[in-house]
């Protein structure tokens, strides 16, 4: 009987209509003594939490498509405000919550005579550092394309390279005009809107052969992935010559796969080439350093980041990955690298370490038992600001600018928040409701500190208003 | 050598030069890279030429003999357009190159095929990203012609697409709640009586067509696919109308579930092959109507041979394969084929001959158009009968008593559908022979897409074996 409930309504902010089956989670607070529960809103976007404990809690809900939101946003992008449930509390309010599509890029690809180029491939990049090319599209017969589904922010939108009817080619070329990246015209989408009329002047250029020779233990089929910035072709063959024709100018990966066997190499691709791939017989990772810790992998080919898994003793083909940890509150990770790897350690985005790896690699864990962490309370006009948000960038050394991971975390019911298992470095971190966390305000009010390894250090932070 | 320079001589004395540009008739932009087409009339001795435009649209024609041409152009998704048609779509006028003059700047604007665009709409009417939706020609047999997904908004565009009036429809499959829902024709008919069809012209972009998805149990089939032993296998595809998918693969006894099924009819086809890769097969329809358990699809032993389609004439004979999801490629039908079980049509070649008879294992093969169908799977032979004896028809086309240059003439079927079109020459006389016997209908027009087909003003013509029928015609004109 001590229980009450949570409900509302999800609705789509443009149209106003309800949207049915959306992920709804009740988040608790930090001191709020329960698990956070999910489940779906109903056909006509309802939902209901029933027997929910007394504490502190958020709202958020996740669509496809749609922007996260929480209850008691100010607009749909930002954080939500907590709410106490009491027991026995009036289970008669409705928690509506709006939804903002996310962002879209739409436009086309054309010829000279700005005819439209149907079926082209075409790429979007992130603008920022560390460029990734993130989504892919084809035009239609109109020779448009539209790439939905992306967070707000600034893209690089790129055509591919290929051979039109005639047999000319053109080479891979960026909004507005142009083959070199130094003259891309960066394309900045907010939520809920679509940068419509992107339209891409495609470029004529010549495009390259490259014949190869497979070698493969017993002639077993091997798949080659051919893998530049603009996306990926794969054949399918077996031992002996291969020829791929109409490869644009630039650096290309080419990753070999067969049963148990697979290489990887780079190669600049500005005339027509020749290449000698070996599918060479492949053994799993040796993992040290992680005792019974998860490790998860994700290649980082040329065209993007691939999907995330757990090491789980499988061969991996050689080439560039990325691997990353999750330790405990009492423990960070220093690095993942080759064992014996003596050369500087690179830096890790988001967590993610990159490795070269070969053949046999043997993968060295480094944790470190003395991780710093940062706490404090957060308060408006010296009182306490319950279930406050508060972001955490770590800088990157080189280009303080760009963060190289983001967290983010509530205050418990008296304002205090902690951040724990943090590596040192730089640090920038702030609390607001009303701020995206890169506006020109948030980074100047924002405050920043430099952590030694297990420094706890203590931050009392300002909530920011604009 | 003497002789082989005045030759030339006097063949480059009478040619002249045809050229012009090909235009997008919605932008008035230049359309690089088109295939330009020139040719002759009947009588005029040349021969088909076909260059591509360059970048700025434009085209030459060298080394062009004098006589009479029709100028063609054809660009991927554009309606073919043609020098003099009254609009893009249209037949055009043939034109006549003389002696040693220029052939004068020919301007022919296309305008592109006609696309569908809408929404997949939930019954809050927010898009559902992702959604299959399919396209089929209404006209018997009803085919599905071609598929998009809908995109973040639910949105989707069919292009692409020949004058015509289509059915739309959602395909089936779960919600984000496991909930699911029928494969729907627009607007939110499970039931094809009750879809509201679409029609599109050249040009045209049927936009804002919404389909709701209708909610409804959708079903399971579940069992085995008996493929031969390691290291032969085989794989079980399942086909329904909105697309197909490969349910199961491998060798020996592999178990299968296959879940958001459509009630009503399904194909399953098992094609693979044995150790030393002798090709096994087999072919199943089902109408589901409930859950299917222990259901077992083998692999058998597809024997050479197993059809042998016989002609009495040499002639190439083309085959396709017909799923309920669609039509395969063509290929020649090879003598030593063993094509996989299932449901085949064919079709021969017009040649100085015309199909008397196509018999399945004795009794005629169902027929449509140019298309004879037939079963692969168990033994059967298919015998084609070509006859030489064929029918004839010519005549003059006339405007007010004067003959129509070059008139474009169509001849068909009223029985079997099979048509025919040329064009006349420049004293407006046409002939078409391969005719089997028939009643025809025989007409003439440049603007067939306004003509009435069932005005009086076309001539019905019943031809027998070997005639030789003359029909003179009026030019229709809208």
């Amino acid at each position: 009987m001590n229980a009450a409930t949570v409900q509302g309504v999800i609705f789509d902010e443009e149209t106003s209509n309800p949207i049915a089956r959306s992920q709804v989670s009740l988040v608790p607070l930090p001191g709020t003594k329960t698990k956070s529960v999910t489940l779906l809103a109903d056909d006509h976007g309802r939902y209901i939490f029933s027997s929910v404990p007394p504490g502190w809690y958020i709202v958020r809900v996740s669509r496809i498509g749609f922007e996260t939101g929480e209850f008691g946003q100010l607009r749909p992008g930002l954080p939500g405000k907590p709410f106490e449930v009491k027991d026995d509390s009036d289970d008669d309010q409705l928690r509506q919550i709006l939804m903002r599509r996310q962002a879209a890029i739409s436009g086309s690809v054309v010829d000279d005579n700005n005819i439209g180029i149907p079926d082209w491939p075409v790429s979007i990049y992130t603008a920022r550092p560390p460029i990734k090319r993130i989504a892919g599209a084809k035009t239609n017969d109109r020779g448009d394309f539209r790439v939905g589904e992306l967070e707000r922010g600034t893209y690089i939108v790129r055509a591919g390279g290929g051979e039109l009817e005639d047999q000319s080619e053109l080479v891979p070329a960026y909004y507005k005009y142009g083959t070199a990246l130094s003259g891309a015209e960066p394309i900045f989408v907010r939520l809920g809107e679509t940068a419509a009329f992107t339209v891409i002047h495609t470029v004529a250029g010549q495009l390259f052969d490259l014949g190869g020779l497979v070698v493969a233990p017993d002639n077993r089929p091997v798949t080659i992935a051919l893998i530049s910035d603009s996306g990926r072709r794969t054949i399918s063959t077996k031992a002996g010559p291969f020829l791929v024709s109409g490869l644009a100018p630039g650096t290309w990966e080419i990753v070999a796969q067969g049963a148990g066997c697979g290489s990887d190499q780079m190669l600049l691709i500005d005339r027509n080439a020749f290449a000698r791939v070996e599918c060479n017989a492949l053994s799993a990772p040796i993992v040290t350093g992680a005792g019974s810790l998860p490790v998860y992998a994700r290649r980082a080919d040329l065209d993007g980041p691939g999907d995330e898994f757990e090491l789980r003793g499988q061969a991996l083909t050689p080439g560039h990955w990325e691997f990353m940890a999750r330790p405990s509150a009492d423990q960070y990770l220093v690095s993942i690298r080759n064992q014996g790897d003596t050369t500087a350690l690179p830096l890790a985005q988001d967590g993610w370490f990159p490795v070269e790896i070969g053949t046999a690699p043997h993968l060295q864990i480094n944790l470190s038992n003395k991780p710093a962490s940062i706490s404090g309370n957060v308060t408006a006009s010296s009182m306490p600001v319950t279930g406050a948000p508060v972001f955490l960038q770590l800088l990157n050394p080189v280009t303080p600018e760009l963060a190289l991971q983001s967290w983010e975390v509530r205050a418990d019911a008296q304002g205090h928040y902690v951040f724990n298992s943090l590596p040192p470095g730089d640090y920038r971190l702030m609390s607001s409701y009303e701020l995206d966390y890169d506006e020109p305000v948030a980074r100047e009010k924002s405050a920043t500190l430099r952590l030694t390894e297990g420094q706890s250090a203590d931050q009392p932070l300002e909530l920011l208003q604009p | 050598m003497r002789l082989l320079t005045i030759l030339l001589f006097a063949v480059c004395a009478h040619a002249a030069v045809v050229e012009g540009v090909i235009l997008d008739d919605e932008t008035g932009n230049p359309l690089a890279r088109t295939n330009v087409t020139l040719t002759p009339l009947p009588g005029t001795l040349a021969q088909e030429v076909t260059v591509r435009t360059g970048a700025r649209g434009a085209f030459v024609i060298l080394s062009v003999r004098p006589g009479w041409y029709v100028l063609r152009a054809t660009r991927r998704g554009y309606a073919p357009g043609e020098d003099g048609q009254s609009k893009p779509g249209r037949r055009g006028h043939a034109f006549e190159v003389a002696d040693d003059r220029a052939g004068g700047f020919h301007e022919i604007h296309m305008a592109h095929l006609a696309a569908i665009t809408g929404t997949v709409f939930d019954e809050n009417g927010i898009g559902i990203p992702n959604w299959q939706v399919h396209l089929y020609t209404t006209k018997k047999p009803m085919r599905r012609v071609a598929s998009a997904m809908t995109d973040d908004r639910g949105e989707f565009r069919l292009g692409e697409l020949n004058t015509g009036t289509y059915e739309v429809r959602s395909g089936p499959g779960p919600l984000e709640d496991k909930t699911t829902v029928f494969a729907t024709y627009s607007q939110a008919a499970v039931e094809l009586k009750d879809a509201l069809p679409v029609s599109v012209g050249i040009g045209e972009t049927k936009k804002n067509v919404a389909i709701r998805p209708v909610k409804g149990k959708l079903l399971s089939l579940s069992g085995t696919l008996q493929a031969p032993g390691f290291p032969g296998r085989a794989t079980l595809t399942l086909i329904t109308d909105t697309g197909r998918r490969a349910v199961a693969s491998g060798s020996g006894t592999v178990p299968f579930t296959a879940t958001d099924i459509q009630p009503g009819p399904v194909e399953l086809m098992v094609s693979g092959g044995d150790a030393i890769g002798t090709p096994c097969g087999s072919f199943t329809e089902l109408k589901i109507d409930k859950d299917e358990f222990n259901r077992s699809y083998p692999c058998s032993f597809i024997s050479p041979g197993g059809i042998q389609i016989t002609s009495n004439q040499k002639a190439p004979i083309i085959v396709r394969r017909v799923d309920l999801d669609g039509e395969s490629d063509l290929h020649a039908f090879g003598r030593d084929e063993m094509p996989v079980p299932g449901h085949w049509e064919l079709t021969v070649p017009r040649g100085g001959y015309y199909v008397q008879d196509v018999r399945c294992y004795g009794r005629p093969c169902p027929q449509a158009g140019d298309w004879y169908a037939f079963e692969s799977g168990s033994y059967r032979d298919v015998r084609i009968q070509l006859s030489t004896n064929y029918a004839t028809i010519s005549g003059i086309v006339k405007l007010k008593d004067s003959p129509v240059l070059g008139a474009p003439v169509f001849v068909t079927n009223i029985d079997t559908g099979q048509s025919w079109n040329v064009r006349a020459d420049p004293q407006g006389h046409y002939t078409v022979i391969g005719l089997g016997p028939g009643k025809y209908t025989v007409m003439s027009s440049f603007d067939v897409d306004e003509i009435n087909l069932s005005s009086k003003a076309i001539t019905d013509v019943q031809l027998y074996p070997g005639q030789t029928a003359t029909q003179d015609l009026e030019l229709l004109r809208p």
